[in-house]
């Protein structure tokens, strides 16, 4: 791809931007590739492809941000729309810093680059999903999906950085839905990431193996309890509970704003001393990976909570600026098409020191989660909810029958403060997170956790 | 280049195939306003095609954001070669010209040129209303106030073209109030296809009174009551289980009223529509997103299940009509069955009539975590907050509780349907209450 933004014109652009001053000028430049293949009913249905091209342009004065998108590339059109940015300030010229181009502590290899395997050997994957999918007479339909993209990014700004980044991501999605007894129930599984179809190629067996036997199983399952209950979340459950019950309140967007529960809290006890809680930028092949942010910041490793107690918030640009700190590489974006703001990478509650098994054997009565789904929190007074799509009774200290899926409802900080057994596992989950009508990649993960009392929201009596 | 001579164009490159060209191009601007200072504003053009093509039954699909010559020719090769590796279906072919359904629509590009300033005291005077209604709403996550406008074409290589623009305006906010320690949130939207038809002061006010409503709540008990949905929750439900209505659904064993065409699936008082030309609807259009003309689909008519909702595939696939239900959710998708205006019909009672009615029971003004919701087995379980109603009286805020069911049941088991009709984008529901519901609390 002949790239239509070189650091010339990009310098070019920073100037015109600040003609009437500005405390800050950024131009985000994009070429998206991507394609993606879905099979239903058996069928290799959709096989789309396409390009996405374009350019966001930032400018920030007096706390306020000016930002245009275009899909019009050409010198005079950006040139043009970077003077009608400017148009919105009033003041002096400043002068953009020198850009510099900036090479990133860690770069996440592709083995085997997506975009130059065969199309045909994609399509296998998903017919190698849909027979083992249907291996059980209760299947009913079974839909598989394969992604991959190919994000490069130029990202240049006033303060004189540059980065440029090539970000390949990889995902496959099957579905199971299962019949019995005129009762559907449906499974799911994910796998994928920051990589190449190296990320994919083995395992889709096993993928539709797990995905089929949950639907399956979940057929035979008694509805959930309704009412408080202990709740011991195994480490393959996934993290969205950590995600929800603390990662979103730690965007210092939120938090400036005062919308956070955890707003003027650094430094005092938030949860339980069992508690940990990292964001990770850097971790290897995870789906919330990058080496830089979606500003040019070096993804990080940022301990939030450490023990309990409240460590650090997470920054993009605006917010930093704000507090007169360090961005933490936390300035995400779903593409040119949005400003950036403060989002999490990959967030995770750090392992503890018991045993999993321990856990479930000491717990007299409660409910067991082994998957969890989506889920979502308002910050403000720091209610969230998280989706449980595979659950069992707990009993005596032994796992009992299967209970159909609910949601489970809490209050972020009361809910972290009561956690009082931390397993020594750990399990990654990946997904998007939507915020401000965005959506970006994520991964999270949790070690088995027991919460004394949290509200499940089933229909059966406790 | 005007957007259907781009289309003619790569239709003159068609051979032996069934070609499709779909482009769009938007202009934006919104003003975000916190504290009434303005937090960001954004001016935009998006544009962009995209191209199928089905040969033999074997369909595919490229798109690119580049509105050239070059990038069409690039997109209708990937486009092929994506058809090559399609597994073949004799059902996958494009419409023949049908015709525009008469719609009106309004226009009003003079708003879209008004100054910065003026668009962002709309904003302003957004959060104002919120603050002026009590001292207690003291922050704002965004007061906001977005125009576009939007050309369409759609072009095929069975001599369809047409090509379709408007405008619209939404105004927006997430207000927040505080007591004694207490914080909660309040939001409210509204769209219009006209600005002087567009609610600034009562979107600000009842955001403020959302959020103070709530102010004091707690958890309550687990119980099983009756639950009453304000208009915007019960929109939210319909949009999330809107799918189970799509031919494709149905088709694909994917939807749970599969089977039960012409059967009592809801309460008697309960009809559901999908209206393509509803007036001054935000998804009201002449044709759908491959076409065809839209129209008026009685999808449950007084608790009977009447149709599905069927894009050119889905009818060709069981020798029906298409309902004009083709959506696409941009240039970068293919069309598939879904909703364009979708509402339950208002019925006769006032919400304060339907609340009066109630013993004990929960009104329910905030869910969490819908998407959670299984649009396939209709099983649901979601956070709610709202009021506790004792004697046909609001007698306390609660929240951190859930209800859950099944969406089959939800609607075989409404006993009231409001007056008061409510769009929430291209989704409308009045008040309405469910005999009895699970409710988990302490």
């Amino acid at each position: 791809m002949k790239r239509n933004v070189d650091p010339d014109l990009a310098q070019e652009i920073l100037a015109a931007m600040l003609v009437r001053g500005g405390d800050f000028a950024e131009v985000y430049w994009e070429h998206t590739v991507s394609q993606s293949l879905f099979l239903e009913e058996g069928r290799l249905e959709r096989l789309t492809g396409g390009e996405d091209l374009g350019v966001g342009l930032r400018l920030v004065k007096g706390g306020r941000t000016y930002y245009a998108h275009t899909n019009s590339l050409e010198r005079d059109a950006l040139l043009q729309l970077a003077d009608k940015l400017a148009r919105g300030a009033e003041g002096a010229s400043v002068q953009a810093e020198e850009l510099l181009l900036r090479e990133p502590p860690v770069r996440f290899g592709v083995r085997q680059p997506a975009e130059e395997v065969e199309t045909g050997e994609k399509v296998e994957l998903l017919r190698i999903i849909n027979q083992t999918a249907r291996q059980a007479p209760q299947v009913r339909q079974v839909t598989a999906s394969y992604g991959n993209t190919l994000q490069e990014v130029l990202i240049a700004n006033s303060l004189g950085f540059m980065a440029e980044d090539k970000r390949s991501r990889v995902r496959l999605v099957v579905n199971v839905i299962a019949e019995a007894d005129g009762k559907i129930q449906t499974g799911y599984e994910s796998a994928g990431g920051v990589g190449g179809f190296e990320l994919v190629a083995t395992g889709a067996e096993q993928l539709a193996q797990v995905a089929r036997e949950r639907a399956v199983r979940m057929l035979s399952a008694k509805p959930a309890p309704s009412g408080q209950m202990t709740v011991v979340m195994a480490g393959e459950a996934g993290g969205t509970m950590v995600h929800e019950a603390c990662g979103h309140g730690l965007e210092a967007d939120l938090v400036q704003k005062g919308l956070s529960v955890y707003a003027g809290k650094l430094g005092q006890q938030v949860a339980s001393p069992l508690i940990t809680v990292i964001d990770d930028a850097t971790l290897p092949g995870r789906y919330g990976s990058y080496a830089f942010d979606d500003e040019g910041t070096f993804g990080q490793r940022t301990v939030l909570i450490e023990n309990g107690i409240l460590k650090s918030y997470m920054y993009d640009l605006d917010t930093a600026l704000k507090e007169n700190r360090e961005s933490t590489g936390n300035g995400r974006r779903e593409s040119y098409r949005s400003r950036p703001f403060p989002r999490m990478s990959n967030t995770f509650i750090a392992s503890g020191e018991t045993d999993p098994d321990e856990i479930i054997a000491s717990t007299e009565h409660g409910l067991y989660v082994t998957k969890m789904g989506g889920g979502q929190v308002n910050t403000t007074n720091g209610d969230f909810v998280f989706e449980v799509t595979e659950g069992y009774l707990l009993e005596k200290g032994k796992i009992g029958p299967p209970v159909r899926g609910a949601t489970l409802i809490g209050n972020g900080p009361q809910v972290l403060s009561q956690v009082d057994l931390v397993g020594s596992d750990s399990g990654f989950s990946l997904g998007v997170c939507g915020k401000n009508g965005q959506g970006v990649p994520v991964g999270d993960a949790q070690p088995t956790l027991r919460i004394p009392n949290l509200v499940v929201g089933g229909t059966e009596g406790v | 280049m005007e957007l259907l001579d781009l289309a003619k164009k790569v239709l003159s490159w068609g051979s032996d195939e069934e070609l499709e060209v779909y482009l769009s191009r938007n202009h934006s601007t919104r003003i975000e306003v916190s504290d009434l200072e303005v937090e960001s504003s954004n001016v935009s053009t998006s544009e962009g095609l995209g191209i199928r093509c089905i040969k033999e039954g074997r369909s595919g699909f490229a798109y690119t954001t580049v509105l050239s010559v070059q990038a069409a020719e690039v997109a209708l090769a990937e486009a092929r070669e994506n058809a090559r590796f399609a597994d073949p279906d004799p059902a996958r072919t494009l419409p023949q010209p049908q015709g525009e359904a008469k719609v009106e629509l309004a226009s009003d590009k003079a708003a879209l040129a008004l100054p910065m300033e003026e668009k962002i005291e709309f904003a302003r005077r957004i959060e104002r209303a919120a603050r002026a209604k009590d001292s207690r709403v003291r922050k704002v996550r965004q007061a906001q106030y977005a125009d576009t406008s939007y050309e369409l074409a759609i072009a095929n290589s069975k001599g369809l073209a047409v090509a379709h623009s408007g405008t619209f305006f939404t105004s927006s906010i997430l207000a927040v109030a505080e007591d004694n320690g207490n914080a909660e949130m309040g939001w409210s939207y509204h769209f219009a296809r006209e600005l002087a038809k567009l609610d600034l002061e009562p979107v600000g006010e009842e955001a403020a009174q959302r959020a103070l409503a709530l102010l004091g709540a707690q958890r309550g008990q687990s119980a099983r009551v009756p639950v009453i949905l304000d208009p915007m929750v019960a929109a939210d439900f319909l949009g999330s289980f809107a799918s189970a209505f799509s031919a494709e659904s149905v088709q694909k064993g994917k939807s749970l009223f599969a089977d039960l065409l012409g059967q009592q699936v809801a309460a008697p008082l309960v009809t559901l529509v999908d209206d393509g030309t509803y007036p001054e609807g935000i998804s009201t259009a002449p044709v759908d997103d491959e076409g065809v003309p839209t129209q008026r689909t009685a999808i449950i008519e007084g608790g009977k299940l009447t149709s599905f909702l069927f894009d050119t595939y889905t009818a060709q696939k069981e020798g029906a009509s298409s309902t004009g239900n083709a959506l696409r959710s941009s240039f970068r998708s293919t069309p598939s069955p879904g909703p364009t205006n979708l509402f339950i019909q208002p019925g006769e009672k006032s919400p304060q009539q339907i609340i009066g009615e109630i013993k004990r029971g929960l009104y329910v003004t905030d869910v969490m975590g819908m998407h959670t919701a299984n649009p396939i087995s209709g099983d649901f379980s979601v956070g709610v907050s709202g009021h506790w109603i004792e004697n046909g009286n609001f007698v306390k805020p609660v929240r951190s509780m859930a209800i859950a069911g099944n969406w089959r049941e939800l609607l075989l088991g409404i006993t009231a349907v409001g007056s008061d009709l409510r769009w929430v984008g291209g989704i409308g529901a009045p008040t309405i209450c469910i005999g009895e519901m699970s409710l988990s609390g302490e």
